[in-house]
């Protein structure tokens, strides 16, 4: 970024050095000055515009405007007269005083100077005034989008902080007031339709009991932030849940009058995209008059936003705006400043995506308390403009959104194909969007009102995957609207949405598509207690009830609330507790989190304990710029175990983009297998809880349940499968439970898996042992493992028979059984064949006494394919 | 202020991970071993040591004359 400026300034500077040069040059030649000077600069603007366009900002949104010809043109000619005007003045000047010979060339050099430099002063002056009439203009168009969807006409947002004493009485006046002005100013040919106020009020993190007080004056939607955040991302959470077709917002004092809100929506039915009050209008009336401080900070604040935006507008800090539903919402999702300048972000905003704006004067009935202190807010303002200013040079707001914003439909069978055998996934937006994410959020809600009547919340989480922002909010307004409140953990691996919901009791949905590529995403339920929802017990009614067409709102249906809360601290002094952490040594760690979840979740935990660790890409990005967060695939390991290497660590994590797997490498740099994972972390665990009953999947190594034998526990083999393990070890009344593919389930953690607590487990090990990490895995490492080989074949079925056939026939010592798919044990080898949940696949596991025998035995087996 | 039931059962103190009394009325969670008093807000058990209040000998006193006068339980162990 910083070398585009450096080229757009040294485009400037080009072209000010051949103008300078040319007119000084050709002066020198005894040119007549017109003549010097319309060349020079006619060569300097030549210059300057081919280069400009080979280098201007092409992200930039000002540069639309300069770009347009006719401003241009003007701007350059009125800057050459100035320049000439100036340039033949000061010449004319200096001629006189010193008569003798008509200056030298330094003199000319002077008033050249001189004379570019007035010029370049009134072209800055001449860009703005063109800019802002041509902007304005361009704005001042209603344009013709339909009406966007939405189940109430307007939505008032209302963000409050500390305003328990008057909420009530706004959430009343706004009810009241703007219900009977709505009702007047339009015709009674519209009004049949569900013409509802919806109102929300955002607690910002007040101390006081602002949001139960809403609540019970009759607020639609409460929601409450965990913190004191700013004004700024009080509207953005108050209309990531609106569901009203115009989106207004309003300060709690209501210092315009709720009536007056309706001049603005009628404006809104009536084509624009954003209207905004204007308190400067010339019709605007100050009935109360604000402190005198205050009024002088807001034309301050209003001056130095002039320097920021590109079109004049008469009042950009005023409290009461409305939108459009559909572009309030990718607007605030674009929007970044969480305090009260993000008035001017939303402005820049609009001028980005040439939005159409109207201005409608307002009157101000101010009342005395406020809560803005001019010195420190004006400081936090600046701050704000120019993190804005940077943010649009760069490029960092998202292009213009296709209008119109609404989703477009998708296929009822695109949309059945997301739901997986455990979670929903698929590509964003063809495959799904935020219209499919309200519809299964609201879908999910009817499930927890069926299944489990006396539960009250849900808990939401999402990963950091861009279109997660959207689609979170999408399946909370879902999930609200049916009535039930929402407890949102913001960002969140899911483990830690896994805890939250056996923690708070209560269901739980995280979006995330784990390991999937960047266009990828999907959602993960749970019901209370982090009980696993896959297809067969629960997904497919959801799946039904989105394929069907939405249920209609009742009109007296309460909405549920929104309650931000950020569980980290929580969620981390839990994953501590499964250890004795004073028996931790400093011992030197490096973790990737290949710009997944884990670069938020991993060093909270860390953070109080004594080892040194070295993170990888632990920047959170959904774009996965460094390598895909798909520890499984051996190329993802390769950063990891060159950093071990390099820095001499005693071990290496890895975890997936939602971290809630995780996978080792010991101090050489070799992958500690699932298995022997498995089997480490039940020793640690029949340690503490002698006898202690160990669940592994079928899959895992013949070692993990001689491991458990060895140390006094009892192993249970089970099928392959999140959910199955979940309900077994709640039947067997299971301590643990592993998987070769690096999950680990743990009694403690709601049997939910956690990836950061079976490495905590194994960095405590670690820690009592006392030497290396191959040292401790190597008695566990008895046999040779084929890995998973998939192999496509027409009918899985017919070839397990026939491979089970074989079998039975040439060996018929060897145990069969059919837990899941076929297991042959011949006891100094072993194999497992299983078809896939979702295509025509093989797969193959086969476990041997060494790396030969185990080729040969796969070998063997998949000979038998054909 | 409610909280679920089958929280209430897995609630325990993160110091001693002994059981704990839960006043509805002043929406806290108190431990009179260790005298920690734990915040419950929006419904969310605060259970972390270091956000936990310390109580005096008044303040001690106080509480577990109101759990017997109210009849509060442990929330489990009993």
């Amino acid at each position: 970024m910083r070398g585009r400026l450096r080229q757009f300034a040294a485009v400037g500077a080009v072209a000010t050095v051949i103008d300078v040069g040319v007119a000084v040059a050709l002066l020198g030649a005894g040119w007549a000055v017109w003549a010097a000077d319309v060349v020079a600069l006619g060569l300097a603007a030549v210059v300057a515009r081919v280069l400009h366009r080979l280098v201007t900002l092409r992200d930039d949104p000002y540069t639309r405007w300069i770009r347009l010809r006719r401003v241009f043109v003007t701007v350059v000619v009125l800057a050459g007269l100035v320049d000439l005007g100036v340039l033949a003045v000061a010449r004319a000047v200096l001629g006189g005083v010193n008569a003798g010979d008509a200056g030298g060339w330094e003199s000319d050099l002077l008033v050249k100077v001189v004379a570019v430099l007035v010029a370049g002063l009134v072209r800055a002056v001449a860009y703005r005034s063109f800019l802002f009439r041509v902007i304005r203009r361009e704005q001042d168009h209603p344009s013709d989008r339909g009406t966007p969807p939405g189940d109430f006409r307007v939505s008032v947002v209302i963000p409050a902080y500390q305003e328990s004493d008057r909420i009530a009485t706004s959430i009343v006046r706004v009810r009241t007031e703007l219900g009977a002005a709505l009702a007047e100013m339009t015709d009674t040919a519209e009004t049949g339709s569900n013409d509802g106020v919806e109102i929300v009020v955002v607690d910002d993190g007040s101390a006081d009991d602002t949001a139960a007080v809403a609540g019970a004056a009759g607020a639609d939607r409460v929601v409450r932030l965990d913190r004191n955040r700013g004004k700024g991302s009080a509207v953005r959470a108050g209309v990531a849940v609106a569901t009203g077709r115009t989106v207004v917002f309003t300060d709690a004092d209501l210092a315009y009058g709720p009536a007056q809100a309706a001049k603005l929506v009628v404006q809104i039915e009536q084509g624009y995209d954003v209207v905004v009050g204007s308190r400067r209008h010339t019709e605007t009336k100050t009935l109360v008059r604000a402190g005198r401080l205050r009024e002088v900070g807001g034309r301050l604040i209003n001056l130095v936003t002039h320097a920021f935006l590109l079109g004049q507008y008469r009042d950009t800090q005023c409290g009461l705006k409305a939108f459009r539903a559909d572009i309030a919402r990718p607007m605030f999702a674009a929007s970044v400043l969480e305090r009260f300048a993000f008035d001017v972000e939303i402005f820049h905003l609009v001028e980005r995506w040439r939005l159409s704006l109207i201005e409608v004067p307002v009157e101000v009935e101010n009342s005395e308390r406020s809560t803005v202190r001019v010195v420190r807010d004006g400081v936090r303002l600046m701050v704000d403009l120019v993190r804005v200013r940077q943010r649009a040079r760069r490029g960092d707001y998202p292009a213009l959104p296709v209008f119109p914003v609404c989703d477009s439909a998708i296929s009822g069978d695109l949309v059945g194909q997301i739901f997986k055998a455990y979670d929903i996934r698929g590509r964003v937006p063809d495959e799904w969007n935020n219209e499919v994410a309200e519809s299964i959020g609201r879908s999910f809600g009817h499930l927890v009102r069926r299944r489990e009547p006396n539960v009250g919340r849900v808990v939401v989480g999402r990963d950091m995957r861009p279109s997660g922002v959207p689609l979170g909010e999408a399946l909370i307004r879902g999930v609200t609207s049916v009535g039930l409140d929402v407890v949102d953990v913001g960002l969140a691996s899911t483990d830690l949405v896994s805890f939250a919901s056996g923690y708070l009791q209560a269901p739980a949905m995280m979006v995330t598509a784990s390991h999937n590529p960047p266009e990828y995403n999907g959602i993960k339920c749970c019901l209370s207690g982090a009980s696993p929802l896959g297809y067969e017990n629960g997904l497919n009614e959801v799946k039904a009830a989105v394929l069907a067409s939405a249920p209609v709102l009742a009109a007296d249906n309460r909405l549920g609330n929104v309650i931000s809360r950020d569980l980290l601290g929580l969620f981390s002094a839990h994953v501590r507790s499964f250890v004795d952490t004073d028996q931790l040594r400093p011992l030197r760690l490096v973790v990737d989190t290949a710009n997944g979840m884990g670069g938020l979740v991993v060093p909270a935990v860390f953070k109080e304990l004594p080892f040194v660790v070295d993170y990888l890409y632990p920047e959170l990005d959904g774009t996965f710029p460094n390598h895909p967060a798909d520890p499984i695939q051996p190329e993802n390991l390769r950063d990891l175990q060159a950093r071990v290497q390099a820095v001499g660590a005693d071990l290496g994590l890895a975890f997936d983009g939602d971290a809630d797997r995780v996978f080792l490498v010991d101090e050489q740099s070799c992958l500690v297998s699932g298995s022997t994972t498995t089997a480490l972390v039940a020793r640690e665990i029949l340690r503490n809880e002698p006898g202690a009953i160990i669940l592994h999947n079928l899959i895992c190594s013949k070692a993990v349940p001689e491991v458990v034998a060895e140390e006094g526990g009892r192993a249970i083999r089970t099928r392959v499968g999140h959910s199955l393990i979940k309900q077994a070890m709640a039947v067997e009344k299971a301590a643990f439970a592993g998987e070769h593919s690096g999950h680990y389930y743990f009694r403690d953690n709601f049997r939910a898996d956690s990836g950061l607590i079976a490495a905590l487990i194994i960095l405590k090990a670690l820690s009592v042992h006392n030497g290396p990490m191959s040292e401790l895995t190597a008695p566990l490492e008895r046999y040779a493992a084929s890995g998973e080989r998939n192999t496509k074949v027409q009918d899985p079925k017919v070839v397990i028979e026939r491979v089970a056939a074989h079998y039975c026939g040439q060996a018929p010592e060897a145990v069969q059984d059919q837990l899941d798919g076929l297991t042959v044990d011949f006891g100094d080898w072993w194999f497992n064949l299983r078809p896939s949940n979702t295509e025509p696949l093989l797969r193959l596991n086969v476990e041997a006494m060494d790396y030969e025998a185990c080729a040969t035995r796969v070998e063997e087996v998949q000979s038998l394919f054909l | 202020m409610t909280l679920d039931p089958k929280l209430l059962e897995i609630l325990a103190c993160p110091e001693d991970k002994g059981p704990l009394l839960w006043f509805a009325g002043a929406e806290v969670l108190y431990n009179p071993r260790l005298r920690r008093l734990y915040e419950v807000r929006d419904g969310i058990p605060v259970m972390l040591i270091d956000e936990a209040k310390h109580v005096d000998d008044d303040e001690h006193l106080r509480l577990t004359l109101m759990a017997d006068a109210e009849g509060i339980r442990p929330t489990f162990g009993d």
